[in-house]
């Protein structure tokens, strides 16, 4: 079953068209990446799924519900961590539930200590690591209620080592927990190596220009990531994305 | 304790040693006590000259901590109110700074015209005084939010209500209080400026009577008692602010 649907999404600011005719569907359980350029319009179109801005032209649905324009149906993690400096680690993953006003301290503890962050509970931001917090902040969208995880390229403000640790422990966690998620990313071997399905969106304004279907079995050890099955699909995907800026240069 | 030593022995000894050059001048050029009196001869006046004084530091105190509780609370109001309702902020915000181009020795006589010789209008001087730091510093407080957590709240679903309260207002604490602490040293000024225009007592007065007996040694006195409430009171408003806001890493850490 689909669980997000986008019906030709269009909008543009002033003059700037930063989306145009946007279509692609979300099943329910699904990994996707979508990738693009840095400031091709992706944050844009997580704002309109999360209900902030309005498209001009088409339609959002999720779970058959028409959601354009409202609000509390996703969960979303942002680039920064985006932790609250004044409360503990316990109170800032709790957030999400706080807002939809559902408790749940157990499961908070359980998942904290998954992570590694057993002991930190009453820390405070300041205390962690960027690794830490990037942790601390997606456990925060694992616990809210919603349904559908949407990451805006979380991983991109941290070093090498930490985002390959962290990507590894995404893929972990979402294996237990299966939650729908869509994720946007600017890096290919990151897309191709967390997600079910890549859909490549195009520069200016941006258009879902060709979409993959990620063909490694589940779990995904990382010694995929050096055959020479997924460079071959690095180059396809790079290719595709080349081609496109060449035509317009 | 120790960092107070650590931190206050620099500017003690500047101090100290400012005193000590003071001293040798009155001494050496044989300068007159009433043009300037010596911080010896200070010293002995803030000893020997209690009963002079004492009954005036507890209504100046006084005044102070209420007039800044005021100051505190109406300012808070005002900037919440201005965040709130966009419509108010705009209307307002520029006559607010335009407000407080008006010097308040100015505005005081007005205001003992309308009030009277009460407190009325002291208080009212040290309000005035006070609440701008405060509003201000509350509604900039209010207006740096890190845009990630707001996406997050507002895609989440959260309200208005649990948007201010969760995210806008413990955001605004540290900027809040810088605005308090500043409002605080206003407050003692404000209240000797409000006690010159006519009181029975106060430092304002004390400060006012020295000054036309040419005791100049009892107004440096008065300086000195103006600088130690300020200080008592900064020093309150500091404990609070720690107590407050236990998230920020402690300065000590950050020492280089």
């Amino acid at each position: 079953m689909s669980k997000l649907v986008l019906n030709h999404i269009t909008k543009s600011f002033g003059n700037q068209k930063i989306l145009y005719d946007v279509t692609f569907t979300v099943k329910e359980g699904e990994f996707i990446s979508i990738l693009g350029p840095s400031g091709s319009g992706k944050s844009t179109l997580f704002n309109l799924i999360g209900g902030i801005l309005l498209p001009d032209k088409g339609s959002i649905q999720f779970d058959g519900k028409e959601i354009t324009g409202k609000r509390g149906f996703i969960s979303y993690m942002p680039q920064t961590p985006a932790l609250m400096s004044w409360r503990n680690i316990l109170d800032n993953v709790l957030l999400g539930q706080e807002i939809a006003r559902k408790h749940d301290h157990k499961k908070a503890y359980e998942m904290l200590e998954k992570a590694g962050l057993k002991g930190y509970e009453k820390h405070f931001p300041y205390e962690l690591s960027g690794g830490m917090k990037q942790r601390v902040s997606f456990i925060r969208s694992l616990l809210s209620p919603q349904s559908l995880i949407c990451l805006d390229e979380p991983f991109s403000a941290l070093d090498e080592f930490t985002r390959f640790e962290m990507q590894k422990w995404l893929l972990s966690i979402w294996q237990e927990y299966k939650r729908t998620i869509l994720f946007i990313t600017h890096n290919i071997d990151e897309a191709l190596y967390l997600s079910d399905r890549i859909i490549v969106l195009s520069n200016k304004p941006a258009t879902v220009q060709k979409e993959f279907i990620v063909p490694f079995l589940r779990p995904r050890k990382e010694e995929i990531l050096h055959s020479t099955d997924f460079l071959q699909w690095k180059k396809q995907i790079y290719d595709e994305i080349k081609k496109h800026s060449v035509n317009k240069h | 304790m120790k960092t107070l030593i650590i931190k206050g022995w620099r500017p003690t000894s500047v101090l100290l040693l400012l005193f000590i050059i003071w001293e040798f001048f009155v001494k050496i050029f044989n300068i007159e006590q009433w043009l300037l009196p010596s911080p010896s001869h200070i010293f002995i006046e803030l000893v020997h000259g209690t009963d002079v004084y004492l009954e005036h530091l507890w209504p100046t105190i006084q005044l102070c901590i209420i007039g800044l509780l005021l100051g505190c609370a109406i300012g808070i109001v005002t900037g919440t109110i201005l965040h709130i309702v966009p419509f108010l902020r705009e209307a307002f915000y520029p006559l607010l700074i335009i407000s407080q181009n008006i010097p308040i020795i100015v505005l005081a006589p007005l205001l003992v015209i309308w009030f009277g010789f009460g407190m009325l209008p002291k208080i009212i001087v040290i309000i005035l005084v006070c609440f701008f730091p405060i509003t201000i510093a509350l509604l900039d407080g209010f207006k740096q939010i890190d845009r990630d957590i707001m996406n997050y709240m507002k895609m989440a679903g959260a309200t208005k209500k649990q948007i201010f309260w969760k995210l806008e207002w413990p955001n605004a604490l540290p900027s809040l209080f810088s605005g308090i602490k500043i409002s605080a040293t206003y407050s003692v000024m404000g209240a000797v400026i409000s006690e010159w225009l006519g009181a029975s007592k106060g430092i304002g007065v004390y400060m006012q009577l020295s000054q036309s007996s040419f005791r100049t040694d009892r107004v440096f006195v008065a300086i000195i008692f103006i600088i130690l409430i300020s200080l008592l009171l900064l020093g309150a408003i500091m404990m609070f602010e720690k107590w407050m806001i236990r998230w920020r890493p402690r300065e000590e850490n950050n020492r280089e």
